[in-house]
């Protein structure tokens, strides 16, 4: 009875060993970020209430920041991009989400979820793009961002309406809550920068050792 | 003894008459006032216009502040849908200038219909409006077309230079707007320009500099009046030359003008001009301004000039009017102190006898009811004198009146005569005392006569008699000898009257030489003056000794006499109250001093 036993149990040691080789050296990064330096995002104006079709406006998405995790070291194979595009609505007559970090190459789509035209573009050197005017239903068009870099976003219809895509070179990154905070899963050990970027102005950056453990950078702020 | 009355009071030469006077007052007070009054209206006059003229220049800036108000509102409202633009805000937040110029430059064409976008759009003069973007580091963003315009002559270099003057302090969020010079190769070019800050919410992300060129005297003037715009020292200005610039600056530096704005006149190739300024206050980052203007002073001038002598003709004739009048109420005036003039004038030759009629009841009327009186007064004086001469001796009187005389006396060496009538009671027993009164009165007159002529004082008359003082208050020198001729003469004279007069009289005369007391005697109410002494009674005792036509005088007298008269002695008299016998002599003719060959 006893050597039965311990057979199983082995095997399944063994096993569940093979299982947490690879998550072995990853660990997590937690935090808060001061928001104070966000762009206060704008609601719609009043005018555009009575519009034609009698589009209910939202109120626009809060302000919060982007934490990614940048070094020279990380693995082409862990930059790869996803496959299907990442959305980027216009609902309520608002761009959501508010801030949009992606991996270099991700395809983004723009489907208009509003019964009035909007006109997605942007001026911005990283990718310079129009969409035209379009109509909820059609076909969103899809882009791709190839470059790294900001890219700010505009109606030409709604000129309250704005969004940031952040195309970046990591894929250990996310967008933080409402209050700042935030958390990053299965990062790899090794030396980082960590970078919060809460508006084209202000990037907090500092350096990182990920371990195996969690660990929590407190709040960052100047 | 002179007995005549004092000199009379001759009136002051007149030099001016007082007619004269009173015209050359009237006139002078007259004239004076109208010369004042008309002074004062052509001032009152020619300030009013100077008011006006000031009120067209401050009515002339107000226009030309509310066009320019006007252009930049109309401007704000054109440009303003435009910096909207989502497009040009996206450009311009990645600073994409080229994309902002152009997208910008769209929304213009489509918002717009005014006259700037047009020529904007039709191939932009090059002395037309034009707009720029600048950096929030105050550099201009270089165009990337010509739709963004341009000036002639002025490089996109030397622009950007002169716009970064205007680039806002500290990002500010405000419109701005006013006048701004621009050099180009062509001299000085004046801009109207309008900064708007486009902002993307809070932060300011450039500022729109838009331009247009200042159309020259579009403000609404007067003929006479010439207005430009002084900036950077340079004169903006079609109807004022450049030659004037050195003055009008030097006027305007003036440190002792504090007022904003002034009136200077100016003149200007023989033409006075009044020279006006307002210092127009500008935005941040916009030089002073001044506007000018000249306006001229030739109406004023001419209107001052005609109405000076309008008033010049009109003084003349009114002085002359006043002049007639002053004459004639002057002459009313002075009629009746001339009447009075008149009564003085008699008054003091000595005739008391004038009454003028007081007219009305003012002050002149007083000053003859006054004048009536003090004639009346001054007759009633010499009245009392007349009386007094006759009551008392004129010398006497004289002395009296002059205060020489008081309560005493004093001792003099004098000659005093009696003389009386010789059978006087016997002569008058039966007559009528009238009859006696006027014979005495004949017989005094006459002998009064001589007595005066020989410059004898008569003392008293007592009855038939009468005392005379020879020497007293005052001596004539030989009073002694004085007395034997007035005694001489008095015999003479009533042998004379005896031929005429009803009445046959014989006088007998003494006289008595010697020192007497002399002087008023009595109580202080009542005065007489007379003499006391020896003498008198000597003189009374001789006059009684002597017989009809004898005039008996005492040693003294005759010692006094010297020679001159023959004498007969007529013996030691034994007199009453005289304790030595008096030897008395009777007087003869006097001896006229003999002619020696």
């Amino acid at each position: 009875m006893a050597f039965t036993h311990l057979k199983h149990s082995g095997l399944l040691f063994l096993l569940s060993f093979a299982l947490l080789v690879p998550l072995a050296h990853a660990g997590t990064v937690t935090g808060t970020v001061d928001l104070s330096a966000a762009p206060k995002p704008q609601p719609a104006s009043q005018r555009y209430a009575g519009q034609s079709g009698g589009e209910k406006t939202d109120p626009p998405p809060p302000a919060v920041a982007v934490v990614y995790l940048s070094s020279p070291d990380i693995p082409a194979s862990a930059k790869t991009p996803p496959t299907a595009p990442v959305e980027l609505v216009q609902k309520g007559l608002q761009f959501f989400p508010g801030v949009l970090p992606i991996i270099v190459g991700t395809k983004v789509s723009f489907p208009n979820q509003d019964a009035i035209y909007h006109n997605v573009f942007s001026y911005s050197k990283t990718k310079s793009f129009d969409l035209g005017r379009y109509a909820k239903g059609s076909e969103p068009k899809v882009e791709t961002f190839d470059t790294p870099g900001a890219v700010k976003l505009f109606c030409e219809v709604h000129s309250h309406m704005r969004s940031t895509i952040l195309v970046l070179e990591t894929p250990y990154f996310t967008t933080t809550d409402a209050t700042g905070k935030f958390r990053i899963e299965n990062v790899p050990s090794g030396t980082y920068t960590l970078n919060a970027w809460v508006s084209e102005k202000k990037l907090f950056t500092r350096p990182i050792t990920v371990t195996d453990a969690e660990i929590a950078v407190g709040e960052i702020k100047d | 003894m002179d007995t005549s009355a004092p000199p009379p009071l001759r009136p002051p030469a007149l030099h001016f008459s007082f007619r004269f006077k009173l015209t050359l007052a009237m006139l002078g007070l007259i004239v004076g006032i109208l010369g004042a009054v008309l002074y004062l209206t052509q001032r009152t006059l020619t300030e009013q216009y100077q008011q006006f003229l000031n009120a067209q220049f401050e009515q002339q800036v107000k226009i030309v502040q509310a066009q320019q108000q006007a252009r930049f509102k109309a401007a704000r409202d054109a440009i303003y849908p435009a910096t909207q633009s989502v497009r040009v805000l996206a450009a311009l937040s990645d600073e994409i200038y080229e994309r902002s110029y152009s997208d910008f430059a769209d929304a213009l064409v489509e918002v717009m219909k005014q006259t700037y976008a047009e020529e904007m759009v039709d191939a932009v003069p090059s002395n037309g409006p034009f707009f720029r973007f600048l950096r929030l580091d105050s550099s201009v963003a270089t165009p990337p077309d010509a739709r963004s315009g341009s000036i002639l002559g002025v490089s996109e270099k030397e622009l950007d230079t002169a716009l970064t003057k205007l680039a806002s302090r500290e990002n500010k969020l405000t419109v701005r707007s006013g006048y701004f010079p621009i050099q180009s190769a062509h001299g000085q070019l004046l801009y109207e320009i309008l900064i708007t800050p486009i902002s993307d919410g809070e932060h300011l992300l450039s500022d729109l500099v838009f331009a247009a060129p200042v159309q020259s005297n579009d403000s609404v003037s007067a003929a006479a009046i010439r207005s430009g715009l002084l900036i950077n020292g340079k004169l903006f200005s079609s109807t004022i030359p450049d030659t004037l610039l050195p003055q009008i600056q030097a006027a305007i530096d003036q440190p002792s003008k504090a007022a904003s704005d002034e009136q200077v006149n100016l003149m200007v190739q023989g033409e006075n001009l009044g020279f006006y300024y307002k210092k127009i206050s500008q935005d941040y980052g916009f030089p002073p301004i001044y506007q000018i203007s000249l306006i001229s002073l030739a109406d004023r001038d001419a209107l001052s000039s005609s109405v000076r002598d309008v008033l010049l003709l009109a003084l003349l004739a009114s002085a002359l009017v006043a002049l007639i009048l002053c004459i004639v109420v002057a002459d009313r005036i002075t009629a009746r102190i001339y009447v009075l003039v008149e009564g003085i004038k008699k008054v003091a030759t000595g005739q008391y006898d004038v009454t003028l009629s007081p007219r009305g009841s003012d002050e002149i009327s007083l000053l003859t009811h006054n004048f009536n009186e003090m004639t009346a007064g001054l007759a009633l004086k010499e009245k009392y004198r007349s009386v007094l001469d006759k009551v008392t001796d004129p010398q006497v009187a004289e002395e009296i009146l002059q205060g020489k005389l008081v309560l005493g006396g004093e001792n003099r060496d004098v000659t005093i005569m009696f003389c009386d009538i010789r059978g006087f009671t016997s002569l008058t027993a039966d007559m009528p005392p009238a009859e006696v009164i006027e014979m005495l009165n004949e017989h005094m007159t006459a002998l009064t006569t001589v007595i005066k002529t020989n410059k004898g004082v008569v003392d008293k008359f007592i009855g038939d008699a009468v005392m005379v003082i020879f020497g007293a208050p005052k001596s004539y020198g030989e009073d002694a000898l004085n007395a034997c001729r007035a005694a001489s003469a008095m015999m003479a004279a009533r042998e004379n009257l005896n031929k005429s007069s009803r009445y046959r009289i014989r006088i007998g005369i003494g006289l008595a030489s010697g020192e007497v007391v002399a002087g008023m005697m009595g109580s202080e109410d009542r005065l007489n003056y007379t003499v006391l002494g020896k003498q008198v009674n000597l003189s009374a005792r001789l006059c009684s000794n002597a017989g009809p036509d004898e005039v008996v005088i005492c040693p003294t007298t005759l010692a006094r006499l010297q020679e001159r008269f023959a004498t007969t002695s007529k013996g030691a008299l034994q007199l009453k109250g005289f304790s030595e016998p008096i030897t008395a002599h009777l007087l003869g003719q006097e001896r006229l001093p003999s002619v020696t060959s």
